[in-house]
């Protein structure tokens, strides 16, 4: 195999003395550096040799990374623009912190997305699901690649996906009622080994509900082993939550626990954390002035609930601390000349923002 | 206990002896399993570990022995601490503190280096061209590289 070297730069006389004091560090500890470098400059390092390429793209790695924190709370932010002479949707990633707002990537989603209808985008580490029904692609923010999934082959109307490394979702079971209603199918596919969508047994009938559909009143969670591939009834919900079926539901993760919150108006929720004995409800309120409704997206690495204003010109995010019943206001600063700029004042073309949640840098799809 | 108990004195590559609270020198596992197995004396020789360098390790030890266990406030003046502790140290002085932080394993010190080391490298060049690795890409395979993460090449 034929080697060649990289011309070395701006080495002072001091670096290149030392460097031969370095030869010898040991792998791990190279490793357990370059875990630490921002993703660009992680994606930079598979030119450094084979070796490198190597150990970046290796499931260890991906896993590990990042591992630097930061101060600021970072928000993943994303803005869909609808192309219809395409059919397709235009999506823009931003990382929002305080005082900076950077382009990550934009990408663009061959599916057009369908009216009336709302698909969820999952994002979990890092990664994020995008499409409609049968038609999804994964997408990592950070770089702008995506991967497209096999259509899913089903004869059902509405298909609906979820995302995601431990996948738990809300549903209901059939009530004798409904017994004659078919209850759901359930399929899987793995990124990076399977090429087709697998059937999944379940031995409870029963629909999704969390994302819209509600029928009877026996809900439950149901868990989604992702390595022994079953389905199974998780446990049962709070009779208080089964009460209030006005409002919707979301389902998130607060301090590694499960939880269910819910609005109870446009500035108060109530929040179901799930604990050893059963379900512990807590409610709490946010004033924000001008008055907004106020949506609950998700929480931070320091378990903070972040709230994000429905519909408001001015952009930020509220940050809930529960356990000091105190919120924070970050306003994000938007740098005039962004895309998205334009795209939220956009005449003629249809525009949706969110933010997402805490902004998890990823290497994946290198 | 008496009072030569609680100190211990710690010798570097070079011969230079460290007489250190007990409690301080602790917080490196490899010292705490040495002392336990009571193989050693008084006296502990680390001999992978340059005078200069065990000095640095011993103020960051200090340092982090008081302070720890105590309020919030405290942690973030740790926190600074920690930030001055690495501000003014050249790469060569940081991966010497990187080899010895993971020989006396002391985890806090090496996650606190090797994030150092990834904040201050300013050029790709310069962090691998300080390893001093072979690069065993064509410049075709190289080539390739980019152009499938033109986003990470792409300034």
């Amino acid at each position: 195999m034929k080697t060649h070297n990289k011309k070395p730069k701006n080495i002072n006389p001091q670096t290149s003395q030392d460097k031969n004091n370095f030869d010898e560090i040991p792998l791990d500890l190279v490793i357990e550096i370059i875990k630490r470098f921002p993703a660009k400059s992680v994606a930079k390092f598979l030119v450094v040799s084979k070796l490198w390429a190597t150990i970046i793209r290796s499931r260890d790695f991906i896993k590990s990374f990042p591992i630097r924190s930061f101060s600021q709370p970072r928000f993943l932010f994303a803005f869909s623009e609808l192309d219809r002479q395409r059919g397709q949707q235009n999506w823009y990633f931003f990382s929002c912190s305080s005082s900076l707002t950077s382009l990550l990537s934009r990408l663009t989603c061959p599916f057009p997305k369908p009216k009336h209808i709302v698909y969820p985008s999952h994002y979990v580490n890092g990664l994020i699901s995008l499409g409609c029904g049968q038609e999804q692609i994964i997408c990592n923010p950070t770089t702008g690649k995506s991967i497209t999934l096999a259509k899913v082959k089903t004869r059902r109307r509405i298909a609906k996906s979820f995302f995601g490394y431990e996948l738990l979702c809300m549903t209901e079971k059939l009530g004798d009622a409904y017994r004659n209603l078919p209850s759901s199918q359930h399929q899987v596919i793995t990124i990076g080994s399977q090429k087709s969508w697998r059937m999944i047994d379940c031995n409870v009938p029963h629909r999704p509900w969390s994302n819209g559909v509600c029928i009877d009143d026996v809900r439950s969670l149901m868990r989604f082993d992702l390595r022994s591939e079953k389905l199974e009834f998780f446990t049962g919900l709070s009779t208080d939550i089964k009460a209030s079926r006005r409002h919707g539901y979301t389902l998130i993760t607060y301090e590694g626990k499960v939880a269910i919150t819910s609005g109870v108006s446009y500035n108060t929720f109530d929040v179901w954390m799930m604990e050893k004995h059963g379900w512990l409800k807590k409610s709490f309120s946010v004033h924000v002035e001008p008055v907004k409704v106020l949506l609950i997206t998700g929480t931070t690495h320091k378990g903070e609930f972040i709230l994000v204003p429905y519909y408001s010109r001015e952009l930020y995010v509220i940050l809930y601390d529960l356990n000091r019943s105190s919120f924070r206001k970050i306003k994000i600063e938007v740098n005039p000349d962004h895309a998205w700029k334009r795209l939220s004042t956009g005449e003629g073309t249809e525009t949706g923002a969110c933010v997402l949640s805490d902004y998890v840098e990823s290497i994946r799809f290198l | 206990m008496s009072k030569s108990e609680k100190k211990i004195v710690l010798k570097s590559l070079d011969n230079e002896a460290f007489e250190v609270e007990k409690a301080v020198a602790l917080q490196s596992q490899t010292i705490w399993v040495m002392c336990e197995d009571k193989c050693v004396g008084n006296e502990i020789p680390l001999e992978n570990v340059t005078g200069q360098i065990l000095a640095k390790v011993i103020d960051y030890c200090k340092k982090h022995a008081v302070v720890d266990g105590d309020g919030d406030e405290s942690s973030e003046e740790l926190k600074n601490w920690d930030t001055e502790f690495t501000k003014n140290m050249d790469q060569s002085t940081l991966f010497n503190m990187i080899l010895a932080a993971n020989y006396l394993n002391i985890k806090s010190l090496l996650n606190l280096t090797c994030q150092a080391v990834a904040d201050k490298t300013k050029t790709i060049d310069e962090f691998h061209t300080f390893l001093n690795i072979e690069n065993n890409f064509t410049p075709e395979e190289e080539a390739q590289i980019c152009q499938e993460n033109l986003w990470a090449f792409d300034d």
